[in-house]
């Protein structure tokens, strides 16, 4: 990795949150839509069962990772845009706000995704 | 009502600073008879004539190519030659030197941050060092195309007028400068992306946008710095991957097609 004065980690941490950005503006939606409302009104037939359809998949280990994966992103995407928008009210706040702030959008789907693991094992 | 929206006398307000006489900025009325077809800049081109010579500003073209009569007006950077006294009857019109620029006079700005910003970015085409192919600099039609709505900016400044983030973040490499730079990354004939990078890619660079868009709304050419920068933030953002993934990659900046 070159270095030269100025140079940040911004890339990564913008690259995050352009995925983040994209996963909810295009797929987000569509997933609501799917399973808010076209599946529980019985759009692709009855609704019987589809509870227990869902939850079979969602807790599979590897489709749950995705899942945790995505929300991962969503959320360093909020993450992102608050710390900015902090800079966009003239709020300077001391480098630990922004360890804190990315800290949760971190950790958070990580433990999130380590108690579902705990919880799947001991179930 | 259509009738008198036709012309009259419209109250002007001009700030004036003349850092010899006065402490600090004010505002200044001034009259102007106006028809259907007189300018802002005509305006103060008529209170420079006919009621104080003393009155100083940028012009030059008339016709929204120089770029050098951008002003606020009403709070709204805006060039002079191309809004009309029509649109803001009856008054009171106020027209002040642009946002986020130091005032040297009256509604005259420092250019010289903005000429930095803009050289640093090597605003021309760095051609192959490998040499010109014959028979010379060729495009096609979608090559230029890549480029060339960028290629429209005029450095009026407006820009960096309308975008809060100059005013925060005074280094900020600003919405122009950026552009420029995209404009050359995405040219065929140009092989500078390897040198511009260090520029874009800092903390003063492109990072300080937050993609509010104001620059956008704000450019008379249709220009659209606000996609440029996000363009050149994902240029930024691909050749720091790359390099992540290979530490020892040379020319980040080479033409290889995915580049901004």
């Amino acid at each position: 990795m070159r270095r030269w004065a100025g140079r940040t980690n911004e890339p990564l941490f913008w690259g995050l949150f352009g995925g983040g950005g994209m996963v909810s503006v295009f797929l987000m939606p569509v997933l609501i839509v799917i399973f808010a409302f076209l599946v529980p009104f019985g759009v692709f037939g009855g609704a019987e069962g589809t509870y227990e359809t869902m939850h079979g998949v969602l807790t599979n280990w590897f489709v749950a990772l995705v899942l945790f994966v995505v929300l991962a992103l969503v959320l360093w995407h909020a993450a992102h845009r608050f710390f900015h928008s902090l800079h966009d009210l003239k709020i300077h706040p001391p480098e630990i706000v922004r360890v804190v702030i990315y800290g949760v959008a971190l950790l958070a789907p990580a433990i999130g995704y380590s108690l579902f693991l705990v919880e799947a094992a001991t179930s | 009502m259509a009738h008198s929206e036709a012309g009259g006398v419209m109250t002007v307000e001009v700030q004036r600073y003349r850092p010899d006489v006065d402490d600090t900025p004010r505002l200044v009325s001034y009259e102007v008879p106006w028809t259907q077809d007189t300018s802002v800049l005509d305006a103060l081109n008529y209170i420079k004539d006919e009621l104080d010579s003393s009155i100083t500003f940028r012009w030059s073209c008339r016709m929204a190519i120089c770029g050098s009569c951008g002003f606020m007006l009403n709070g709204e950077p805006k060039l002079g030659c191309e809004q009309f006294l029509r649109t803001y009857a009856p008054g009171p019109l106020r027209i002040e030197p642009l946002a986020n620029h130091a005032v040297e006079r009256d509604l005259v700005v420092d250019l010289e941050p903005f000429m930095t910003k803009l050289a640093a970015v090597e605003p021309y085409l760095h051609p192959d060092p490998t040499g010109t192919p014959e028979p010379g600099n060729l495009q096609t039609p979608e090559q230029m195309t890549r480029y060339g709505q960028f290629a429209a900016c005029i450095n009026c400044m407006l820009c960096y007028a309308a975008c809060p983030q100059v005013g925060l973040a005074t280094d900020f490499l600003g919405p122009a400068a950026i552009t420029a730079a995209v404009r050359y990354n995405k040219d065929s004939r140009d092989f500078g992306n390897a040198q511009r990078l260090p520029l874009l890619d800092q903390e003063d660079g492109l990072w300080p946008c937050t993609f509010v868009g104001a620059c956008s709304t704000a450019c008379p050419k249709g220009v659209d710095p606000a996609a440029a920068i996000q363009q050149a933030k994902f240029a930024a953002t691909m050749d720091w991957a790359t390099e992540f993934v290979m530490p020892h990659h040379g020319a980040p900046g080479a033409k290889d097609g995915g580049h901004a």
